[in-house]
């Protein structure tokens, strides 16, 4: 941004009203007591609680130096002691022409939380929350407990929850996110953010008839990566199913082993290997799409006659590029259809899950 | 007689919303005029942004086709330099390697047959070693005089049409459209000869700004502001397109067209169509059109006496711009010194339907005016009872509410707020929102979202015949009623708000033109 300027503040030790008081002067003073246009069009919170790296406040920082938005790095330290906190703020103030009030673009707020603010952050947050506009929460640790209080923090004022399923263990989010839906919430995964480019390559593969026909009419699908439990492969084929209107089946750890389909079960084969690979399978053809950092390799065979190839670059994306993706963009209704499909197939299970 | 039926093609159900990143099937662009500045500024830097945005498909061919003499490899190092100069994004080599498979150049005058079969054997050939299918845009960046000759030529080399039914054939036509209804008409005729309606994309780069398309949003996505977008809250309108440039280089043509060709009948009437029209029962291409071409037919039309009264032009005079002098009108190069083409118009229109009965539009624009500056202003009518007139406030400013195109694009509303203190004294406010510091990504230029439209097929944000042939029935009507006057044009210094007639047309009506 042109003609800005960072406004710098830290403080040890406050109470929550000190806190709130500093946020409506830091600005201000700074500016010979000129109060600025407010032009954030979003809080964002990143609980980051037991999570050091990557350094979070860096990347809230550079987050913010995009958006238009309060960020708030909620870190709660310790239950023990008063109900304190040490906070650093940095506010993002955009010069406008001369004699024109300056726009406050963003603010950057690091909250390092103890005692009673630790315990109760949600309700702590709530006037930091900008009113009226849409406020996401990032998960960053392990998904809450079953006694969290999805009902507080839905009506704190959080309207998203965006989480990273890029973990081994991103099943267990599968309750949360329930809860967060039950409770109206918007839910968005950044690994489903990464999931764009091959998306929109099948897209553009099943934009060829022959390739169309093969998906409508597969009789296999098969799955290769270096780890199974990768979880980008599960939403590219709950994602297929979902947009076919078909039913996905899980196995007993949910992991997808099937999608019900108008003609039949089409397994789904999954195996270790150096290479990812996704392939569809029928009467004769094969798409396979080879996934790597540079680019999106596809084939489509018919016997051993090539009849399609088609090669894409990829974008490689930090982790502040994917949460950058998702504020910008909004919320995908196609993965809440998506994670909708997957959901559905879980209870299909009925109580058999594990844990 | 065969009975075979034509299977029709299935709808892909993985482009089902990918509303984040609308991407076309694979095509190949072939540029007429490739060597020209439109291509050079403009669609070379539209074509790369669109590739850094990951918007064009993994497969697409450029073909140019232009006099001057290159051969693709010249051609593909023009691009490179038009990227290197113009795009709004830094140049990269890496990127720029991707940036299409094939790149083809061919030398030869618009009216050289052989041009076209030459250009056929291209595409056939890229057919064949790609195995794509057969999407073909065409883009006429050429002088309009053209454009009959290249459609022609074209349907006589069997390129307009699909060669399957599941290809597409499409062609983007630049303005001017005509010089006024009966050559827009003859145009239009001439290219339905060789295309279809759908096929055809009239461009009007106003409508690929970010900030136009804003319009239909703000009415349309917000509850509040459409119960009181008519007659009964909507004292009246005023739009400005205001420019602080003079002719600068463009003399020859602009000469031959003047401020009335070049923004009134294409620009502003767009703006006025948007301002103007009913929600249309889906954002689609045609249901959004049908509705503008309504409000353009409900324009009241112009009698003799209307258009010496309710319209006005001008000519700058030589003065000073950002403290410089400039030359008048009639000094610039390639400007006839006896010209009576108008670098300024004023005008009121009427629209005549039930929305919209009894409140003025009031049009502005010029050349060489005292600041570049694009907005449409719409004041409300002031509050039904002088409740505060025995307050130190007697006289209360209306609300206007401000849709700012550019430069400084966003949205102000002004309305009367009380002054701290024991008496009631009431002075205006604005309440501002601004583009510029509400989103995180830089708006794209209005060729890349409108390139992106063409490749895709969404026709909307392009005029449809008979929205232009509506435009140029009102702008004509003009034009001859000013062909009939002999009296002087009348003149404004360069750095003014235009002639003082301007001032005129619109205090008659009991109001003043705002200051942008």
């Amino acid at each position: 941004m042109a003609n800005s300027e960072m406004i710098s503040w830290s403080a040890d030790d406050l109470d929550g009203p000190s806190l709130l008081n500093a946020l409506g002067s830091v600005v201000p003073d700074a500016l010979d007591g000129a109060k600025p246009i407010v032009a954030t069009v979003l809080t964002l919170g990143l609980y980051v609680k037991g999570v050091s790296s990557p350094k979070w406040v860096s990347l809230a920082q550079e987050l913010a130096k995009q958006h238009p938005s309060r960020i708030l790095v909620i870190n709660p330290t310790t239950q023990d002691g008063q109900p304190r906190l040490d906070v650093a703020i940095s506010a993002t103030v955009a010069e406008r022409g001369q004699g024109e009030t300056p726009t406050l673009f963003s603010e950057c707020v690091e909250l390092n939380l103890k005692g009673g603010l630790a315990t109760h952050w949600i309700d702590f947050l709530q006037p930091l929350i900008r009113p009226g506009l849409p406020a996401y929460l990032w998960w960053l640790v392990t998904p809450p407990g079953p006694d969290f209080r999805w009902d507080l923090l839905s009506t704190s004022g959080f309207t998203h929850l965006v989480i990273d399923s890029k973990t081994e263990n991103w099943r267990q989010w599968l309750p949360s996110l329930r809860q967060a839906l039950a409770y109206h919430m918007h839910v968005d995964d950044l690994e489903w953010q990464r999931l764009r480019d091959l998306r929109h390559h099948w897209a553009q593969l099943t934009d060829e008839p022959r390739v169309l026909k093969t998906l409508l009419n597969m009789e296999s699908i098969e799955v290769t990566a270096p780890n199974p439990r990768w979880s980008q492969w599960i939403w590219w084929v709950t994602w297929i199913a979902s947009r076919l209107g078909w039913n996905l089946v899980l196995d007993h750890d949910r992991t997808p082993s099937a999608i019900e389909t108008d003609l039949g079960p089409v397994p789904i084969m999954v195996a270790e290997s150096p290479d990812t690979t996704v392939t569809i399978v029928s009467d004769n053809v094969r798409v396979t799409t080879q996934i790597s950092q540079p680019t999106l390799k596809s084939v489509a065979y018919h016997g051993d006659t090539a009849i399609l190839t088609l090669d894409e670059h990829r974008i490689a994306t930090s982790l502040q590029e994917d949460m950058h993706n998702i504020l910008n963009r909004g919320h995908d209704v196609l993965f809440s259809q998506t994670l909708q499909c997957l959901l559905a197939a879980e209870d299909s299970l009925g109580g058999t899950l594990d844990a | 007689m065969s009975t075979a039926i034509m299977e029709k093609p299935m709808a892909n159900p993985l482009r089902e919303g990918l509303v984040d990143g609308r991407r076309p099937q694979p095509f190949t662009l072939v540029i007429f005029g490739a060597a020209g500045d439109l291509a050079h500024r403009k669609l070379f830097p539209a074509l790369y942004n669109l590739m850094l945005d990951r918007l064009l498909p993994a497969h697409f061919n450029i073909v140019g086709l232009a006099r001057h003499p290159y051969s693709d490899q010249e051609f593909r190092k023009e691009i490179e330099e038009s990227i290197r100069h113009y795009s709004r994004r830094p140049w990269d080599a890496g990127e720029f390697s991707r940036f299409a498979d094939e790149i083809h150049y061919v030398t030869a005058n618009f009216d050289d047959a052989e041009a076209y079969r030459q250009l056929a054997a291209i595409l056939q050939g890229i057919a064949d070693r790609t195995h794509m299918p057969q999407n073909h845009l065409f883009y006429m960046a050429t002088p309009p005089s053209f454009y009959p000759i290249i459609a022609q030529n074209l349907g006589a080399a069997g390129l307009n049409k699909p060669k399957q039914e599941s290809d597409w054939v499409r062609i983007i036509v630049e303005k001017p459209f005509g010089r006024d209804l009966a050559s827009a008409q003859d145009l239009n005729n001439d290219l339905h000869q060789v295309f279809d309606e759908r096929q055809i994309f009239r461009i009007d780069h106003y409508l690929g700004k970010e900030t136009v398309q804003n319009i239909l949003v703000f009415r349309f996505a917000n509850g509040i502001f459409e119960p009181l977008w008519n007659h009964q809250y909507i004292d009246h309108v005023q739009i400005t397109v205001a420019e602080s440039l003079g002719v600068e280089g463009r003399g020859s043509y602009y000469d031959n067209a003047g401020a009335i060709r070049d923004m009134v009948q294409n620009h502003m009437l767009q703006l006025v169509s948007l301002m103007a029209m009913e929600p249309p029962v889906a954002f689609e291409a045609d249901a959004v059109r049908d509705e503008k071409v309504k409000v353009l037919r409900a324009i009241r039309p112009f009698s003799t006496r209307d258009i010496s009264e309710y319209t006005v032009r001008g000519q700058y005079e030589s003065g000073f711009i950002d403290g410089s002098p400039v030359p008048g009108f009639l000094d610039e190069p390639d400007i006839a010194s006896d010209s009576r083409t108008d670098t300024f118009v004023a005008m009121r229109l009427l629209i005549d339907n039930w929305r919209w009965a009894g409140v003025p539009f009031y049009l502005r624009t010029g050349k060489r005016l005292a600041k570049r500056a694009t907005e449409i202003a719409v004041q409300f009518k002031t509050a039904p009872h002088r409740f505060f007139s025995q307050t130190a406030t007697p006289e209360l400013e209306p609300n206007v509410l401000t849709l700012k195109i550019q430069p400084d694009e966003g949205i102000a509303l002004r309305f009367g707020a009380k002054v701290p203190g024991p008496v009631v004294r009431i002075r205006t406010v604005n309440m501002e929102f601004l583009y510029g510091t509400s989103f995180a990504d830089a708006a794209p230029e209005a060729y890349e979202r409108l390139l992106l439209d063409a490749m895709i097929g969404d026709s909307t944000l392009f005029t449809r015949k008979d929205e232009v042939e509506s435009a140029w029935t009102l702008v004509t009507s003009i034009l001859n009623g000013w062909a009939r006057a002999k009296n002087p044009i009348p003149t404004y210094e360069s750095g003014s708000w235009g002639p003082q007639e301007a001032e005129q047309l619109i205090a008659r009506d009991g109001f003043r033109w705002r200051r942008p």
